[in-house]
């Protein structure tokens, strides 16, 4: 009986202790400057723009995706729920980009600095904190701690 | 020393003076003059070969000057020149320069027409295959190249070029289509000969990228033929185990096998030390006036940062070629 209820705690524990990694995880906003074009965005889109496979605005802007710091919470979060691999496991492609004179984002070293350049830079994209966004920027999809994504902002809870 | 290559080597000092150097792990803000829209990156190697059948000699194999520029236009330019073999040695010539010349690997100029479509006009690398398009010494695994990527087709083109990447769902179908409009007018007499190149690329998949090529090219040999070309490619991951594949096949006008080429290679993290990889390799290749040879590869490549090969191997099998002699090949690669 105490083995069942030591093994029944343990079990508890670990659950809690996945709950508390998904609770680490936040709701993180793709983000666009006010006046993009764009209304929407594509999960596939989303991930040409960040392999810099697709580079250009439906109305030829350059795009400008911005990333975090490769050990940043937000930027592993993406990173695997978007790109499907950690930043570390990338450099192979970067490499190989980078022969073709393709480089890869520029990194910004907070979400407030990643929200002002986008603010600032027409055709820059980058993904912040969802709350932590004001009318500075327009966001146009969410990544929620579940991995999945949406495009509807009244599913997004900030308390 | 021609002064062509002298004036090639000083043109190439000059920008490294002018321009701002780029890093692959390094990406620029966007740009506001037309001379910051400029970068300048490149690599080298050098390598020690032991060949089981002639002289053992050491090479500096390549200086490569990446030039590209962009700015907030929808035009990019990208260069590469490359200063082959600049210093070797040998027992019989010391150090020497025999066999060193400069060769504009790549020219072209981009332009994006929509968001599904670039064009491209100049010099290019053939998008066919895998290690053609990325085989710069620091990008690959081993200092020796696969026989069929080099031997059974153009390499580079000097021509016209669709290509772009349309999303599919969650994933992409990446393409491009090309054609030749202007023949090499630099050629050595060990080259392969090849005109009027035409051929079209797709890759598609995430877990498993698989590529699929056309070609069609006249090849000018004994034979003055022209050919057709099939060709398939996958590199995938699995628990950090890397396996890469090309396969080729070549028909001639009146639907004869004329060649073909194939070779499949795993790169596996060892046990020892850090980033040691263990590299194998099996290559098949036919083509009609150079007959049948098969290769095996074994090797160890350090990958001392993401930027810097150590690469060291065996390779076997029938027959020499330039670019893949049997015996022991050591070399350094550096992405800068």
């Amino acid at each position: 009986m105490r083995g069942f209820i030591t093994l029944l705690l343990l079990i508890i524990g670990l659950c809690l202790q996945s709950a508390g990694i998904a609770a680490d995880k936040s709701v993180i906003a793709v983000i666009v400057a006010n006046d993009n074009p764009s209304k929407s965005i594509s999960l596939g889109e989303l991930k040409l723009i960040y392999w810099r496979k697709k580079t250009y605005w439906a109305n030829g802007q350059r795009i400008h995706p911005i990333n975090l710091p490769s050990d940043n919470p937000l930027r592993l979060q993406f990173s695997s729920s978007i790109l499907g691999s950690a930043p570390s496991a990338q450099n192979d492609y970067w490499n190989g980009l980078y022969f073709h004179g393709v480089s890869p984002p520029h990194v910004l070293y907070s979400d407030e600095a990643a929200i002002r350049y986008v603010q600032e830079t027409a055709g820059s994209i980058a993904y912040a904190d969802a709350c932590k966004l004001d009318n500075r920027v327009r966001p146009v999809l969410w990544l929620l701690p579940n991995g999945e994504i949406s495009t509807n902002a009244s599913s997004i809870s900030c308390n | 020393m021609h002064l062509i290559n002298k004036f090639c080597i000083g043109s190439v000092a000059l920008l490294l003076l002018l321009c701002k150097t780029a890093y692959a792990e390094d990406a620029p803000r966007p740009e506001k003059g037309f001379m910051d829209g400029f970068r300048l990156g490149g690599y080298t190697s050098a390598g020690i070969t032991i060949p089981r059948e002639s002289e053992t000699t050491a090479t500096i194999n390549e200086i490569s000057m990446i030039l590209t520029w962009e700015g907030e236009s929808r035009f990019k330019f990208f260069s590469e020149l490359e200063l082959e073999n600049p210093i070797s040695w040998d027992d019989d010539n010391k150090f020497n320069t025999k066999q060193s010349y400069i060769d504009l690997e790549r020219f072209y100029l981009d332009y994006n027409l929509s968001d599904k479509i670039n064009l491209r006009g100049g010099r290019f690398l053939t998008p066919t295959g895998r290690w053609n398009q990325l085989h710069a010494s620091p990008l690959v695994w081993t200092s020796s190249r696969p026989v069929a990527t080099s031997r059974l087709f153009p390499t580079a083109a000097n021509g016209m070029m669709a290509f772009g990447a349309i999303p599919l769902d969650n994933s992409a179908i990446e393409y491009s289509i090309f054609v030749e409009t202007l023949k090499d007018i630099d050629e050595d007499d060990d080259d392969l000969k090849f005109r009027n190149t035409k051929g079209a690329r797709i890759a598609f998949g995430q877990q498993a990228n698989i590529g699929v090529n056309i070609m069609s090219f006249d090849e000018r040999n004994v034979f003055n033929t022209r050919y057709h070309m099939l060709g398939l490619d996958f590199i995938t991951n699995h628990r950090g185990i890397e396996f890469l594949g090309e396969a080729f096949q070549r028909w001639d006008t009146h639907n004869n096998t004329s060649g073909y080429g194939a070779y499949l290679q795993t790169a596996v993290p060892l046990p020892v030390g850090q980033n040691w990889f263990g590299i194998i390799r099996l290559e098949t290749f036919h083509r009609p006036d150079e007959g049948h040879q098969q290769r095996w590869l074994i090797g160890t490549t350090w990958r001392m940062k993401p930027t810097q090969l150590l690469k060291l191997e065996l390779t076997g099998g029938s027959d020499d070629q330039p670019e893949s002699p049997r015996g022991f090949l050591a070399s350094f690669a550096v992405l800068f």
